[in-house]
């Protein structure tokens, strides 16, 4: 489904330039549910914005179902967004000023749907369980309650890549384990999911493990236990003063 | 992205930051209620002048004394007196002006008029004869006075329907005395009413003889003739009348020169021509000060907006992420400023109309304002065009954010 061929990212200027990622390749399958992990400014955020279509790499190739994205027109970037990919933020990213309704139909307004408008919002309002709380500011709700509204904006479009970026982050461990089931419920509907996180419970939930540190990749495994562990250990023993500027 | 959803995504983002969509409006409501007031204003003032100077009489040409005194410095109208009553037969011969109908010469003063209980400032005028015919007076009661009342410098008087109201109320003037500078004068005919030209009220002024207002109102300065109306036969002769006229008094004056003439020759189309012209400077002056009045409400508008942006890229990035296009996103903060300028434009519109009335009740010395069709029009226009040509330039940096760099942001 992504195809990642020796991707680079750089940010700055050409004088001083800043890189998050290189030499990244990767290949993820369509129905796989990979787990991106690593430590904070190891480049895992900047991966998971350029496989979503919001960044492009600054070197490489992409391609998404097929497409090399670099030669892919803005509208075209945006309908991919809209269409195929669904986004959940570890800091929810919701519009605040809007309803809870107005913000889960947000894809849909801008994917042209009228008819069938309603009926798509309410389902996946109802399924993430925050219908009672359609008509409230998207600014009222608590972190958990925001990440369902998120995830259900997410799903409107029915996508089939969900892209979540430290999903339980923000969040206290009860939401985080509902966000958890719906993300395998999601994973056992045949959509492909890739997670960025810390958290080694929100890991050994996938598939397939990717590692990255200081831009790379370093280790691509299955999520064993001792892979895990691995992976665990190696995040609480990187120091952190060793690491590259961090670009979040 | 369906129309209908664009327009409803930018209200809800007007309504949403309501306080900046409310000053945005008021911008654009002072710029417009201003651009109308100010050329209602204008088309009032020009089109009275024009009226003022028509209201003169038909196809007169008037001469006034002037002069270059021994130093060559021209004096001002009015202020010499080298028309004489011998210049006035001169240019009442037809031999002199073959285009001419008669030669009326006329002086005047403002001064009380009294009678009964009653006084009145007005513009009292001496004259002869003709003047009814040339400034178009009629008399509508009584008679006015002939030719051996202006030789035997009579103490008669035809008064204007102002006049007549303010100093006989109750009374009918005819046959009555008034009492100008302590000597009575009869009140033999009474003008029908002409109304206002302009701010000028031609029914305002008492005529009588031009000798017994050198007599008995003027006694202690010379006798001077202020002007003489010179009535051509057609519009179109006024030209041939003015050419004939300057030639017989350069010739009366033995002047050889003409720019030395002791007098200026004006027809009634130059008065009208000089009224236009000072109207559409008047016009131009006032259409500025609109413009820049709308253009200081432009640039609020596009520094509130671009201010938006800025504090919106939070929104702008999530929007993106969720599969907004650059056009979408572009479509959105035009709609908002072309909404704005809607709302903006239409109260403004209702605001000059209702300021312009207003003004004309409040300034009664100011000729009632004209809200005119095109006024509108143009008041519309440019606030559609600053309202849109200010959020452009926002609309544009806010749809080149780079999504991520809009989610990063918050």
């Amino acid at each position: 489904m992504i195809e990642l061929a020796s991707v680079g990212r750089t940010y700055g200027s050409a004088s001083a330039p800043v890189t998050a990622l290189r030499d990244v390749n990767l290949v993820i399958q369509r129905g796989e549910f990979v787990a991106i992990v690593g430590p904070s400014g190891s480049g895992k955020s900047t991966l998971l914005n350029l496989i979503g279509c919001l960044d492009q790499p600054s070197s490489g190739h992409l391609l998404f179902l097929g497409e090399d994205t670099s030669t892919l027109t803005d509208t075209k970037l945006s309908r991919i967004r809209n269409r195929s990919i669904g986004f959940v933020f570890q800091m929810f990213n919701l519009v605040p000023e809007l309803t809870v309704y107005e913000n889960i139909e947000l894809p849909l307004v801008y994917a042209g749907v009228t008819r069938q408008r309603r009926a798509m919002t309410t389902k996946v309002l109802e399924r993430v369980g925050m219908a009672h709380r359609a008509d409230h500011p998207a600014s009222l709700l608590s972190g958990g309650e925001q990440q369902r509204v998120a995830i259900a904006r997410a799903l409107v479009n029915d996508p089939a890549l969900i892209l979540a970026d430290e999903p339980t982050g923000s969040i206290d461990p009860a939401s985080a384990e509902q966000v958890m089931q719906l993300l395998g419920e999601l994973h056992d509907q045949a959509r492909t999911i890739v997670v960025v996180t810390h958290n080694m419970s929100v890991a050994a939930v996938a598939q397939r493990v990717v590692r990255i540190e200081s831009g790379t990749i370093s280790e691509i495994g299955h999520s064993s236990v001792e892979s895990v562990t691995a992976v665990a250990r190696a995040d609480v023993q990187s120091p952190a003063p060793a690491l590259p500027a961090a670009v979040e | 992205m369906k129309f209908r959803d664009a327009i409803l995504v930018a209200y809800r983002g007007l309504t949403r930051h309501w306080v900046r969509a409310t000053l945005n409006v008021l911008g654009i409501v002072a710029g417009v209620a201003s651009v109308i007031m100010l050329v209602s204003v204008a088309h009032a003032v020009s089109s009275t002048t024009k009226a003022a100077v028509e209201g003169l009489g038909a196809n007169l040409v008037v001469v006034y004394p002037s002069g270059a005194g021994s130093s060559g410095v021209q004096r001002g109208i009015g202020t010499a007196s080298s028309l004489t009553p011998n210049d006035v037969t001169a240019l009442g011969n037809v031999a002199n002006v073959p285009d001419g109908v008669q030669a009326v010469p006329t002086a005047g003063v403002s001064t009380n008029v009294s009678a009964l209980a009653h006084t009145w400032q007005t513009d009292v005028i001496g004259t002869t004869a003709g003047f009814g015919i040339a400034r178009g007076y009629t008399v509508s009661q009584g008679v006015s006075f002939g030719p051996s009342a202006v030789n035997a410098a009579q103490p008669v008087v035809v008064i204007g329907q102002t006049v007549a109201k303010e100093i006989f109320p109750n009374v009918n003037p005819i046959g009555q005395n008034v009492l100008i500078n302590q000597q009575d004068f009869k009140v033999i005919g009474e003008y029908a009413s002409r109304g206002y030209s302009g701010v000028y009220n031609q029914d305002d002024l008492v005529i009588m003889p031009i000798s017994s207002l050198w007599d008995f109102v003027l006694p202690s300065t010379l006798p001077r003739i202020q002007q003489i109306l010179v009535q051509a036969s057609s519009p179109s002769a006024t030209a041939s009348v003015a050419t004939e006229v300057t030639n017989t008094l350069l010739h009366s004056h033995s002047i050889t020169d003409p720019a030395l003439a002791d007098f200026q020759v004006e027809t009634q189309q130059d008065l009208v021509a000089s009224a236009e012209r000072l109207a559409t400077v008047m016009q131009w002056m006032l259409g500025v000060v609109a413009v820049i009045a709308l253009l200081t409400g432009g640039i609020g508008i596009m520094s509130l907006m671009l201010a938006t942006v800025g504090e919106r890229a939070y929104e702008i990035g999530v929007r993106r992420a969720v599969g907004a296009s650059r056009e979408d996103i572009l479509g959105q903060f035009l709609i908002e400023a072309l909404l704005l300028a809607v709302v903006g434009g239409v109260a403004g519109i209702a605001l000059g109309f209702g300021g312009a009335t207003f003004m004309g009740d409040v300034l009664t010395d100011l000729p009632t304002p004209v809200v005119t069709g095109i006024a509108v029009l143009i008041a519309g226009l440019v606030a559609l065009v600053i309202g849109v040509g200010a959020g452009l330039y926002p609309a544009v940096r806010a749809s080149l954010l780079q999504p991520v760099e809009a989610v990063r942001r918050q």
